[in-house]
């Protein structure tokens, strides 16, 4: 299981665990669901995250992927 | 026997099976007819196989008077979780997606306890796909027999209240994130999480299958230890079992606590919404113990408290890959509960996931393992309290940040010892004010199975919780 469109400040809504799940293609049947889900993960991503900042330093929410070296003309 | 036999423990109905006094079809027959009279109303039960149990119980009985015995669960009646595959007999894991399903193999726990002469009476409730709380149980609410307004605890819902209600002398459970001793702890019975591999899981339907622990539920750690002899070792179609000869579980029971380490796990006693009746119970297990000569410490697992947070992130997403098919046809038949769990776990960042896996739990089980340094075995609450009442509204589990941080501190006390992977002993260590169980937990380092069934048969040497009955009515 990989990510699917993680908002970028990690506060999730109905609309975005929606987009999420469509992307699975997952329907949850009842509306009011994705709600509660989209709850549900906001506090637990901020949670795992701040364990993670203080455990070891590590920003799970903000952290960027550094530049990629572009590839030299010589290795193509 | 003048006692009743559903009463009567494995060690009892053994001896009286060979002295003739009564037989295994006896014993099913009152078993089959307690459950008849008292199960529509406790739902321990999903599915009760009378007619083959009768059977079974006939051979049991013509194989002993032969002279054919296969040693101390010959005739004994148990009942196993609905997470395992039982060939001919459906097979729900608690969910209304398998309400039909009948699978053509046993699993080996099932094909093991066939093998030692053990007479199946049925399949037990459980939540759903042994995925936490459900907003509805699908086979109706299992009902705690010491008060039946109050929870079983789960997922093992079924284990716990068989056990207790004596509609099975011994059952098997699964413990992933502690549903064999939540069970336990609510419904007064001991519950062993066993080391995990000790116990094959082919032919159980997966929870998550890295923290997957088949592991059996009783009155008594003795008749525990009974069942984990018959279940343990090793197997070609589990590739996560242990290797080597399990050791003879029931024989090493006496070898008492005696210079024994109990290390008392400061972050949970006090703990996370720890009641004061409970924190009092296993202070005095933990006097019990150094009674009978082992000596005390004080230990530190600073995570343990973090432990439901780092479990949710690392496992909810296992879960939703197990479920990703079903989830994407049939979404509608699962419990909202679970569903709404199961899509979370398609949703949690790949980075948070991994975090919780690799770095989280590693912090963790090295926590653990450094109280382990200045102690042999682990003491903490298996539950922060007594069973609470049964919410019948139907309300959605945790649908505020309040509820959510209550649930992922509730997870402190049994999370920790399922992301370690040892051994975990749940017993009962006394009764609140309102007559419900109080439970204790006893862990010990993978391959310390020993050591926990010692220190809580030693325990139950000493005190009579084990041989209440509750009042039914």
């Amino acid at each position: 299981v990989s990510d699917v469109g993680t908002p970028a400040d990690g506060e999730w809504t109905a609309a975005a665990v929606r987009a999420g799940l469509s992307a699975w293609g997952v329907l949850l049947p009842d509306e009011a669901e994705h709600a509660e889900v989209a709850v549900r993960l906001t506090l637990l991503v901020r949670l795992i995250s701040g364990l993670a900042a203080t455990l070891d330093g590590e920003d799970l929410l903000t952290s960027e992927v550094p530049a990629l070296p572009t590839p030299r003309q010589e290795d193509r | 026997m003048s006692a009743d036999l559903t009463f009567a423990g494995v060690g009892a109905l053994a001896g009286a099976y060979r002295r003739r006094e009564v037989t295994p079809e006896d014993a099913v027959r009152a078993h089959l007819a307690r459950i008849e009279a008292r199960d529509p109303h406790l739902r321990a039960y999903i599915t009760v196989t009378a007619e083959t149990a009768l059977k079974r119980a006939a051979e049991a009985t013509r194989d002993l008077r032969a002279g054919r015995d296969r040693g101390p669960l010959h005739g004994i009646p148990y009942a196993v979780k609905d997470q395992v595959m039982s060939a001919g007999i459906r097979t729900t894991a608690g969910s209304r997606l398998l309400a039909d399903w009948i699978p053509r193999a046993d699993a080996a726990v099932i094909e093991r306890m066939d093998a030692a002469g053990a007479v199946l009476l049925g399949k037990l409730n459980m939540m759903e796909f042994a995925l936490g709380r459900p907003r509805r149980y699908a086979f109706g609410i299992p009902r705690n027999p010491w008060n039946v307004a109050h929870e079983t605890g789960g997922s093992s819902s079924g284990c716990g209240v068989a056990a207790a209600a004596d509609l099975a002398t011994v059952t098997i459970g699964e413990d992933t994130g502690g549903s064999i001793r939540h069970p336990a702890a609510y419904c007064g019975v001991v519950g062993l999480r066993p080391t995990w591999g000790l116990v094959s899981r082919a032919g159980m339907i997966p929870a998550v299958r890295e923290l997957d622990t088949l592991g059996p539920l009783a009155r008594s750690v003795e008749d525990v230890a009974h069942v984990l002899g018959a279940i343990a070792g090793s197997d070609p179609r589990d590739p996560t079992s242990l290797p080597g000869r399990p050791p003879d579980y029931p024989a090493a029971l006496e070898g008492g606590v005696r210079g024994l380490r109990i290390g008392v796990v400061r972050e949970l006693l006090p703990g996370p919404e720890l009641r004061a009746d409970t924190a009092h119970a296993v202070q005095e297990v933990a006097e019990a113990l150094t009674r009978a000569g082992a000596r005390r410490r004080d230990v530190s697992i600073p995570l343990a408290v973090d432990a439901g947070i780092i479990y949710t992130a690392f496992a909810e997403p296992e879960a939703a890959r197990v479920h990703l098919a079903a989830l994407r046809t049939r979404a509608d038949l699962y419990d909202a509960n679970v569903r709404t769990r199961l899509a979370r776990g398609l949703l949690i960042p790949a980075a948070a996931s991994a975090w919780a896996r690799d770095t989280g739990r590693r912090i963790l089980v090295e926590q653990i393992a450094q109280a382990f340094a200045e102690c042999d075995l682990l003491l903490a609450p298996a539950a922060p309290g007594p069973a609470p009442p049964i919410d019948d509204r139907g309300a959605a589990s945790g649908s505020s940040t309040d509820e959510l941080l209550r649930e992922f501190a509730l997870q402190s006390y049994r999370m920790p010892f399922s992301l370690h992977g040892g051994p975990a002993l749940a017993l009962c260590c006394g009764f609140s004010t309102e007559g419900l169980p109080l439970g204790v937990q006893v862990v010990a380092p993978p391959g310390g199975d020993v050591l926990v069934l010692r220190a809580g048969y030693a325990y139950q040497q000493m005190t009579d919780w084990h041989t209440r009955h509750p009042a039914l009515l």
